[in-house]
Parts: structure tokens; C-alpha cells; sequence
């Protein structure tokens, strides 16, 4: 399965706040219900950490959510 | 509901064709993917060496995987075959794969020339879906298989669509079944996928598609993947040509 691009900002310039590492584009499962998707997000390179920003979250993500509900 | 962004402006074009689909899916541009390419190549027991068609091929995503994967002797035939665009940009075109620039209402090939016609989301968007299997019919050999996929009507909720649609052809699968024998064909077997178009009308969303654009081809006004709300569903089917 191709990874998707999901964010249209630069947020290279993140630091996990515990590794004090820069967040670097990392592909990530996302799973919803039965679906699954790989998708490209900002990453801690030592602990994992994923960065989903705000507007993510709020808008594709709740979309989705949305759309895979049958809402 | 909420949509994401304003609809684009060119909310008309087919689902396929918008740039997002490059992100959601590049190289099937229909739910279920080359997933349920091989679902119907598992089913119809595709052998190396059958002559297989890919009518409406797109790319020729399929038609590669059935030469890499199966052995199968796999051509493509698209009206727009190497001239298909996603926004600004051509796409990429699978090599390796014979393919034709041609109507699938008026396939340049000679009767009984095929094992198997691959019908992947496009029997829908054909002028005439009968007719289009009554030809069909014609290109296989005796015994060949029909592998279908597209949208239904599930029947739970009713509909006012326009033709044009990919639901515009207001297909149940009672009708869908009929038209099969109608035009020659012994259905095999029937398979709802509908979690299919969930999943890829969300990767669309996550590939930047808004979700009202989405919305608007579930009122039919433009192209192919309703939202999974509207009671549309999507089917896998197999028929075997019949005399």
C-alpha cells in the first residue's frame, strides 16, 4: 500500500519535547474500523513519536472518521 | 458534515482524474484495487496463457499484475489508453502491456478472441451497460469468463439519479444479474466489496479530495464514489459465457 501525503506544512522544525530530536517525515499506520492507511507524518527518529497537528485531526482525520461511520 | 475545503473547481471531472486519486490510489483508480483483481483471477482460475482482456484498463495496472503474477496473455483497451492526465499531470502508464486506443463499445477484435474480459468500474460509465455485454459476449470464447466490478444500488434507501453517474445506471443486483442472462451470460457468483469504496473514498479525503466533492457525486452530479451513506454499494461478480 502507497503512503499518502496528508500535510501540506513543514513541521521539520518540531522538536519531541522528550528526545529534544527534530521530527522527521516518518510513514505511519493509521487504523480506523476495518481500514487501514500508511500515511507520511511528522516522527520523533528516537522514540516514535508521531506529531498528528491540530488541523489534522479536526479536519481530514474527523472526515474520514465520518465518512467510514456511515454518518 | 463537515467538508475540509471549498469543492474544486473542476468538481465535474471523473473521481479518477483529479489529482488526489494520484495520492489515494496511483495505479488503480477504483476501490478494491488490484485486491480485488486478484479476488476475480483467484475465482475465475486464470491460467498462463489465457488471452485476457482489460476492457476500460486505465493504466494497465491489471493487465500487468495478470501477466506478472498469473502468466496470462493480458491486454488493455481504453478510449483514452496513454492520454489520460490527473490534473496537469499525465500518468504514468504500466509498460510491458499491450494496449489499445479504442471504444469499448466497438472493440477492434475479431469474436471468441478472449478467456476472460476483466470489467473493472466501468461498465457503469458505458452508454449502453447491455449492449456493452452483449459485445462482450461476442469477444469470448466459448465457456469465457465476465469478471465485473462496480457500483450497485444496495436497495436500503432510494434514489433520483441523473444518468452520467456512476449510479446514474441505477443498477441492483436483481438488474444487474438479468442483463447478464439477457445478454448470454450464466452468473458464477455475486460478492459485495462495499467496504472497498469506504476505504477508498477516505483515502481520497486523506489525499486532499474534499469530503463535499465526495458528497457531490453521491447526488450523482459528478463521477464515481459516492459517499458510503447513500446505500451504494460495490460488487465483484463472475459470469460464464453461456452456448
Amino acid at each position: 500500500m502507497s503512503t499518502m501525503k496528508v500535510l501540506d506544512k513543514d513541521y521539520s522544525h518540531w522538536v519531541c519535547a522528550r528526545c529534544g530530536q527534530p521530527l522527521q517525515p516518518a510513514t505511519v499506520e493509521l487504523e480506523y474500523l476495518d481500514s487501514l492507511f500508511n500515511v507520511e507524518l511528522p516522527a520523533c527518529a528516537a522514540c516514535g513519536l508521531v506529531l498528528i497537528p491540530e488541523d489534522l485531526a479536526t479536519g481530514k482525520m474527523a472526515d474520514v472518521e465520518s465518512l467510514l461511520e456511515d454518518k | 458534515m463537515t467538508c475540509t475545503g471549498t469543492a474544486p473547481a473542476a468538481a465535474c471531472e471523473p473521481l479518477w482524474a483529479r489529482p488526489a486519486m494520484r495520492g489515494a490510489s496511483p495505479d488503480a483508480w477504483r476501490p478494491g484495487g488490484l485486491e480485488l483483481t486478484d479476488r476475480a483471477a483467484a475465482l475465475a482460475g486464470v491460467k498462463p496463457g489465457w488471452r485476457v482482456l482489460d476492457a476500460g484498463c486505465g493504466t494497465g495496472a491489471s493487465a500487468l499484475h495478470l501477466r506478472r503474477r498469473y502468466g496470462a496473455l493480458a491486454a488493455g483497451m481504453d478510449m483514452l489508453a496513454g492520454r489520460h492526465r490527473q490534473g496537469d499531470v499525465p500518468c504514468r502508464v504500466a509498460t510491458g502491456v499491450p494496449m489499445v486506443r479504442a471504444d469499448a463499445m466497438q472493440p477492434p477484435f475479431i469474436p471468441e478472441s478472449f478467456h476472460m474480459i476483466l470489467c473493472e468500474c466501468v461498465l457503469s460509465l458505458l452508454p449502453d451497460p447491455a449492449r456493452a455485454l452483449h459485445i462482450f459476449r461476442n469477444l469470448l470464447r466459448s465457456g469465457g469468463t465476465l469478471a465485473v466490478t462496480d457500483l450497485y444500488l444496495t436497495g436500503q434507501k432510494k434514489h433520483t439519479l441523473p444518468a452520467g453517474s456512476c449510479l446514474g445506471w441505477q443498477a441492483t443486483r436483481s438488474g444487474i444479474l438479468t442483463m447478464l442472462r439477457q445478454a448470454g451470460f450464466l452468473p458464477l457468483c455475486f460478492e459485495d466489496h462495499t467496504p472497498m469504496l469506504g476505504t477508498l473514498a477516505a483515502r481520497l479525503v486523506l489525499a486532499g479530495e474534499p469530503l463535499c466533492s465526495l458528497s457531490a457525486a453521491a447526488a450523482g452530479r459528478s463521477a464515481n464514489i459516492p459517499h458510503t451513506g447513500t446505500g451504494a454499494g460495490y460488487f465483484l461478480l463472475l459470469a460464464r459465457r453461456s452456448g
